[in-house]
């Protein structure tokens, strides 16, 4: 009888801690709306539309009061737009945080350690096959302010080595509401001169800069 | 009861040193060649893994309209460089911009491509396999291909102990066969370990050898594998800047990748857009076609000055580093995916 008790007691601890397991979501958004792929927004004077959008949030650390609770099991984690559940990052454990902490990109370190599987596999578009590196933040559309063929924009921001460090550290207030406000870079971009970041550059540099400014706690 | 235990006891030793004889078989490089670059240890090697790569390596189905396999631009009979065209040739016969290098001691490299774009082995088939003028393909589709093969199944699953097909396992393969490709039975070699001894042409050029070309071209490798500008002209239909297109550092500019010397009788044509076809005018080149810029490596400083017969001496040295075991191993040949399972 007690046995039973025991058990239903433990079952039931389990039963509260999954339940309140620490769930992180990044929600990709354009001004006050989830980001829709392929709609058109009509944004200050420009119309435009996002067709792909992916990025990797890694070494994300949870705080409470300024110390370390928590750090994410996971070394990298990819958002891609197509796939809603990519924007929830769950940790099967439960802590209470009011603050992470976290990467925009892939460290250098994994940059330079060979193939991976899972997120960091190659075969998700977000890596450089003619030079070794990740892709950290991809999104890429059209814009009728963009001069490029058919209006397309592509910025692929990435970069390790030291001289096109790409990779961004951000640090939030947070109780686990995170938007991805993407209209903001199209407000720090002026696209009719920068419409196609291909690789490690001044110009990626200077996107990445912008980056950390696009992540906005969402309470 | 005591014998069965011996008895048991010398046949785990037997297994064990057969295990212990299965890994030297693969890898056995010299004792003064230093230790390797690559990390071994995930996974280590292993003979399945060996043969599907190696099926891999020959196999066409890796490019996009299954026409290119690595070996035809990497032969095996070239030291797995190419020697037919200067500019090796890729899907719908379109030209790369660069000669095929020779593939061997990879084990021991940091950086791979003539400018260091690649930095790690496992890496660098995406660059082949997704370049539009080499096989025109991309990982997903070679995945997607690879999974409609039962034979090939089959093979990942002795492999891996597991048959769904992935980047890395395919990567992780196409390594393990190329760490194999080890060149190291030179008759430089053989000096070296006390089995054979130079001709005194052959010592006269090792000299020459020391005194010019060690810095960049140093043993046992025949190269520090670093980047330097050997004073080549700029072609300028192709104007490659080399090292500078990834670091965009001035200092960069045409500096290349420092190949080995090693088997050059079957790595012809030479340099990096494949511009001499011959030994005489590569040593031509270092006594009087050295063209001054300014990133000149300087050793270039003072020029190198070679009489006729120094050449002729140095070339003979040279060819010391051929290693006709490595060439015309077998193991390391066309294997067809039918000759292992049949479908
Ligand atoms: C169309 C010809 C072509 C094909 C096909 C090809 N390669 Fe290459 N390979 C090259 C060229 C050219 C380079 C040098 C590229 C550069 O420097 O930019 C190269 C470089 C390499 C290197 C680097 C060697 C070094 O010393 O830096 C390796 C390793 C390699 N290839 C392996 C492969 C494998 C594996 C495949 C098949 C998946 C393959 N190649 C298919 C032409 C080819
Ligand atoms: C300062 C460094 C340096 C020195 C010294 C040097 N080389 Fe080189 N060598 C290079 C570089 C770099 C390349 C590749 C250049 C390219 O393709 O753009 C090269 C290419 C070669 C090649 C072509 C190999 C191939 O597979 O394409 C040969 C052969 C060669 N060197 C022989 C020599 C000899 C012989 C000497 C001495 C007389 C010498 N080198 C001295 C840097 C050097």
């Amino acid at each position: 009888m007690k046995l039973y008790v025991l058990f239903g007691m433990l079952f039931m601890t389990f039963q509260t801690h999954s339940q309140n397991a620490v769930k992180i979501t990044f929600m990709p958004k354009f001004e006050s709306e989830n980001l829709t792929l392929n709609k058109v927004y009509y944004f200050k004077n420009d119309t435009l539309n996002i067709s792909n959008f992916k990025c990797y949030i890694s070494n994300l650390t949870y705080y409470k009061n300024d110390s370390i609770v928590h750090s994410s099991i996971k070394k990298a984690h990819l958002i891609d737009a197509t796939d809603s559940s990519s924007f929830i990052i769950l940790e099967n454990e439960f802590f209470k945080f009011d603050k992470i902490r976290f990467n925009i990109g892939v460290d250098s370190l994994t940059n330079v350690s060979g193939i991976f599987e899972g997120d960091l596999d190659p075969a998700n578009g977000m890596y450089w096959t003619w030079q070794s590196g990740y892709i950290n933040f991809k999104i890429e559309g059209s814009s009728s302010l963009c001069p490029a063929r058919k209006n397309k924009f592509y910025w692929h921001i990435g970069g390790y080595s030291p001289s096109f460090n790409t990779l961004r550290q951000v640090s939030l207030k947070t109780n686990g509401k995170v938007s991805i406000q993407l209209d903001k870079l199209f407000e720090e971009i002026d696209i009719s001169e920068e419409y196609q970041v291909m690789s490690p550059s001044d110009g990626a540099v200077q996107i990445a800069d912008k980056l950390p400014s696009l992540f906005k706690s969402n309470q | 009861m005591r014998k069965n235990v011996i008895i048991l006891c010398l046949f785990v030793f037997i297994m064990f040193s057969f295990v212990l004889i299965k890994d030297n078989h693969f890898f056995y490089p010299p004792d003064y060649f230093p230790k390797p670059v690559y990390n071994f240890e995930q996974p280590p090697l292993d003979s399945n893994k060996i043969e599907l790569g190696r099926i891999l390596f020959y196999d066409p189905i890796l490019s996009k309209d299954n026409t290119i396999s690595c070996a035809s631009c990497h032969s095996p009979f070239n030291a797995f460089a190419h020697t037919d065209h200067d500019l090796s040739h890729g899907i719908f016969d379109s030209i790369g911009n660069r000669n095929a290098p020779a593939l061997f001691n990879l084990a021991w490299q940091k950086t791979f491509m003539w400018d260091g774009a690649i930095n790690h082995l496992d890496m660098q088939a995406l660059a082949p396999i997704s370049h539009p003028s080499e096989m025109g393909s991309n990982i997903n589709e070679v995945i997607k291909k690879l999974n409609e093969s039962k034979a090939y199944k089959e093979l990942f699953l002795n492999a891996f102990q597991d048959s769904t097909i992935s980047t890395s396992k395919i990567l992780k393969a196409l390594s393990q066969f190329q760490l194999t490709l080890v060149s190291s039975n030179t008759k430089y070699d053989k000096v070296k370990m006390g089995k054979e001894t130079f001709t005194e042409q052959e010592k006269n050029g090792y000299q020459l050898y020391k005194n010019n070309c060690a810095s960049c071209h140093s043993e046992p490798f025949f190269s520090n594998y670093n980047f330097e500008n050997n004073g080549l002209p700029i072609d300028p239909a192709l104007n490659d800047m080399g090292r500078y297109v990834i670091t965009e550092n001035e200092n960069d500019k045409r500096k290349f990748k420092v190949p080995s010397l090693r088997n050059l009788s079957f790595t012809y044509p030479y340099m990096h857009d494949g511009r001499f076809m011959t030994l005489q005018e590569v040593i031509n080149h270092y006594t009087s076609g050295i063209e001054y810029s300014e990133t000149l490596s300087l050793q270039f400083n003072k020029s190198i000055e070679l009489s006729s017969n120094e050449k002729v001496d140095l070339i003979s040295f040279l060819l010391t580093l051929n290693d006709k075991d490595f060439v015309f191993n077998k193991k390391h040949q066309f294997k067809k995916i039918s000759d292992q399972a049949k479908e």
